[in-house]
């Protein structure tokens, strides 16, 4: 296990190398350029050659490219975490550390939230197959995974505005300094990032426990008179848990991608409105000092569930002896 | 495993709580509760003081802003209104003069008391005032205007390093030296004659940022890109800064020393402060406004409200809100005559001129709020008075106007029309929607090449594209316009690309008019070649920016055009 766990974890430095190269590489290839953005503002504004020429120099941008790289991936590894920001010249280990909370606790509750309701609604859904209750489930859970998310959160921010009148704070507030502040400014972005996320869950849940349900094994159990509970989760969700666990991995890239745009539209000082507004003036090291942390982030996601594969499954282990006999 | 189930169970339990909880949030008390959270202090601890029938001293005004202050607020930097709109309480609404709030096409005294020039205009003396202070308790002198005025025309080097001079160097004529007199004077040294440099430097966008105290030194050490973030936001203007949560919030307060009165002597600002919330979705600011939790809109492109938009205000607000109208930039359609084209021959730019529904454009591109104008707005005294019987601008005449464009094509020899490209920026991309649809109806093939902001900042000083609608600048002076109408070789961000002598020709004489009869009379002359004899550029229509405000927020000076002007907020009062 430790050995496996070592492996994956040397496995991250290549992998980060060569997203650092691809990372850095688009930024250069797409057009635009953060000099004339910063020259002009909002648009009102006109410029010449020679003061561009010198914005130029002055962030920096003039020197090769691989000097350029060699700073960013430098300061990466020196914990200046790639530098200052070329627009708002903040630093950039201290814009992560502003940002990253929120993002990552709206992502924390929107997993919690999900997980805690759709398995109990996918195994609902399964046991009463065709069953109008499995109809309705199925129904919410398509059209969550149909309705763009700031689709929803425009609907919902208009709806609220019309039919309560009443809108979320408009200025975040941190969990430990005002905690029912801080629920009213998360409780909208992620009950809808909540509806996008579960419905994925929910389909994969429902889909392993119907194919699960209908093993000899889970007949056996019932012959043998356990009880429905434990034929339901000790044999029948641990058997059906392995893929949606994988979608839930892999579907935690598309929750923060949702929170980039509903972060902008909540007015929540995230990563996600952090990178559209980065993206949007091509302040480069900040987009690609958080690009690289989403990929260190995807990383750590997968391992993780590959390691609570073997937890949930006891046929997977990744123990020194086992992994020996696979070959 | 009996400790897996009992995780699970665990787990189970603090998502149900949470749930309970999350969904508890959802009810009327609550919004009270966060408007109370939100709004510590709507008047001074105090309560509020009458003082004589007029305003109410106290209170914080609530404000929404379109993004995050770009270029750690240096106004040398950054013209975007998301700066300039919290700029104008910390930095002050002007430089040496302002704009005048009574009428802001006259320049009114600011840092400076008083201010002289020699007969040929190149040396301008400015007697600083003695009672302005920056926020920090240092006076500001001569000194800091000669330290602004350096870095911002000449920049800074220090050994390999460089700090650009200001976007605006150009704007601040050739200078040849500055130096402080006795008396608290800076006196300006030109090469060339700099009539108008009054006008310049009333503009608002001009904002004096920098301490000399406080950046010098840093400057000298090798921190040559310091901005006024780095110092704290340390201004001359009404409202001290408070607080900056990035992304969230900028508080400021009212500063108790600032230098300038009321018209009865009473000291200014009325507002104990404001709070700029950081809002980049019109459509939250929308909600939070109709709710309550917002006493004034924000400025900005996208932020401005359409007609639609109002309704909603009027249905849930009624009454209880106003709205304001600034002219706001000309939507236009800008050809690049340096690329070969059909466009180039000036009878095919003329049948596009003709062809084009002005009017439409107003509710089609323009949210419902528009003018129809030439170049500067119709109330600009410089403006041709007569420009609504000019052709492609008389309302009445649209049919005539479009036999006369397909007359015009078919004699150019495009009677089937051509394709030729335009640069869209995205957030613009109903008025490139427009253009495609109008431009269709004389077989023209608009394709439009859809670009973000970076790309649109980058292409449109470039040759690369046949026609675009340019940059959105206002200035209401005519010689601040020939950045977006000269020659292409010395003005890249022009909005039409050409190389027109005579368009040079009319901005040398209009440098060097002395009088305002001969400018109007130069400028009058020019707006008609530009936009009638060469139709180098499609003047469409103007957007009227409207921002909503309370009924309660009181004394707003508002400018008949250019948002960034009197964003000082000096005069509000609150009358709950």
């Amino acid at each position: 296990m430790q050995k496996y766990l070592a492996l994956r974890l040397l496995l991250f430095a290549p992998t980060l190398v060569i997203a650092s190269i691809i990372i850095f590489g688009v930024m250069r290839v797409l057009p635009g350029d953060v000099a004339l953005v910063v020259l002009s503002g909002s648009g009102e504004v006109t410029h010449d050659i020679e003061q561009i020429e010198s914005v130029r120099e002055e962030l920096g941008l003039d020197a090769p490219l691989v000097i350029q790289y060699g700073k960013w991936f430098g300061s990466m590894l020196s914990g200046g975490f790639g530098g200052r920001s070329l627009e708002t010249r903040e630093e950039l280990r201290s814009l992560v550390a502003r940002q990253f909370p929120v993002t990552l606790q709206l992502t924390f509750y929107t997993i919690l939230i999900s997980v805690g309701i759709s398995l109990p609604l996918g195994i609902l859904a399964a046991v009463q197959q065709d069953h109008w209750l499995d109809y309705l489930v199925r129904v919410l859970s398509i059209a969550g995974q149909a309705l763009p998310s700031f689709f929803i959160a425009l609907v919902s921010i208009l709806g609220l505005v019309k039919i309560l009148h009443w809108s979320p704070p408009i200025i975040y507030s941190d969990l430990w300094e005002d905690p029912w502040a801080h629920i009213q400014v998360m409780l909208l972005p992620t009950l809808v990032l909540v509806w996008g996320y579960s419905a994925f869950l929910i389909r994969m849940t429902r889909s392993g426990m119907l194919e699960v349900l209908r093993q000899d094994y889970i007949r056996t159990a019932y012959n043998k008179g356990l009880g429905w509970h434990v034929v339901l989760f000790r044999h029948g969700l641990r058997n059906a848990l392995i893929p949606v666990l994988s979608v839930a991995g892999l579907q935690i890239g598309a929750l923060l991608s949702g929170a980039v745009i509903l972060e902008s539209i909540f007015g929540l000082p995230g990563l996600g409105r952090g990178i559209v507004q980065a993206v949007t003036v091509r302040d480069y090291p900040v987009i690609q000092s958080l690009a690289m942390l989403l990929v260190f982030l995807m990383l750590s996601v997968n391992l993780a569930v590959d390691m609570i594969y073997s937890l949930v499954d006891p046929r997977i282990s990744y123990n020194d002896d086992a992994m020996r006999a696979s070959g | 495993m009996g400790g897996s189930r009992c995780l699970v169970s665990g787990l189970l339990g603090a998502v149900i709580l949470f749930s309970l909880l999350a969904a508890c949030g959802n009810t009327t008390d609550s919004a009270q509760t966060s408007n109370s959270i939100l709004n510590p202090t709507k008047v001074s601890p105090n309560g509020p003081k009458d003082i004589g029938g007029g305003p109410n001293y106290g209170g914080i005004l609530i404000l929404a802003n379109r993004g995050d202050p770009p270029a750690a607020f240096d106004s040398t930097r950054t013209s975007s209104i998301a700066l300039h709109h919290i700029g104008g309480g910390l930095f002050g609404p002007g430089n040496l003069v302002k704009r005048c709030p009574k009428n802001m096409y006259i320049v009114c005294p600011s840092l400076a008391r008083h201010w002289e020039s020699n007969s040929a205009f190149t040396e301008w003396t400015f007697t600083i005032r003695d009672d302005a202070v920056w926020h920090d308790g240092v006076s500001f002198t001569a000194e800091d205007a000669k330290f602004w005025y350096d870095i911002s025309h000449f920049g800074v080097r220090v050994g390999e390093k460089r700090r650009a001079p200001a976007y605006f160097k150009g704007d601040l004529g050739v200078v040849e030296r500055t130096e402080v007199l006795s008396g608290n004077r800076l006196r300006i040294v030109l090469k060339q004659p700099a009539p108008r440099l009054l006008e310049v430097l009333a503009n608002p966008r001009l904002k004096i940022a920098q301490p000399k105290h406080l950046m010098e030194p840093r400057i000298e050490n090798g921190e040559l890109s310091i901005a006024p973030l780095d110092i704290g936001l340390v201004g001359t203007g009404p409202f001290s800064f408070k607080a900056y949560e990035k992304g969230s919030l900028v508080q400021v307060r009212k500063f108790d020393d600032y230098w300038e009165r009321d018209g009865q002597a009473r000291s200014l600002p009325y507002l104990d402060g404001i709070d700029f919330v950081i809002m980049p979705n019109a459509a939250a600011m929308d909600a939070a406004f109709r709710t309550g939790r917002l006493d004034g809109g924000g400025r900005g492109e996208g932020h401005y409200l359409t007609a639609e938009r109002m309704r909603g205000y009027d249905n849930d607000l009624g009454e209880d809100v106003f709205y304001t109208e600034i002219q706001g930039g000309i939507f236009r359609l800008a050809f690049n005559v340096l690329s070969s084209g059909p466009w180039q021959d000036v009878r095919i730019r003329r049948a596009m001129s003709l062809w084009i529904n002005k009017q439409s454009a107003i509710p089609a591109a323009l949210g419902g709020f528009g003018y129809i104008s030439p170049i500067l707005g119709p109330n600009n005294p410089f403006t041709s008075q007569d420009f609504t019987n000019w052709p492609r601008f008389n309302r009445g005449s649209l049919l005539e106007n479009r036999d006369e464009a397909l007359r015009l094509m078919a004699e150019a020899g495009f009677p089937d029309g051509f394709v030729m490209g335009h640069l869209c920026r995205a957030r613009l991309a109903v008025r490139c929607e427009f253009l495609h649809s109008e431009l269709a109806g004389l077989k023209i093939d608009l394709k439009l090449k859809l670009v973000d902001e970076a790309e649109w900042n980058r292409g449109r000083i470039s040759l690369e594209y046949d026609s675009q609608q340019g940059a959105h600048t206002t200035s209401p002076v005519p010689e601040g316009t020939e950045s977006v109408f000269g020659q292409f070789h010395s003005n890249p961000d022009a909005y039409s690309k050409h190389e027109d002598e005579k368009v040079r020709a009319y901005y040398n004489r209009l440098r060097t008019a002395y009088s305002r009869r001969q400018r109007v009379s130069i400028w009058r002359e020019l707006e008609q070649y530009i936009v009638l004899e060469q139709a180098y550029v499609v003047p469409i229509a103007g957007s009227i920016q409207v921002v909503p405000y309370r009924t309660y927020v009181k004394g707003l000076v508002i400018p008949p055009e250019d948002g960034h002007t009197h964003t000082d907020f000096t005069t509000i009062w609150l009358e709950r």
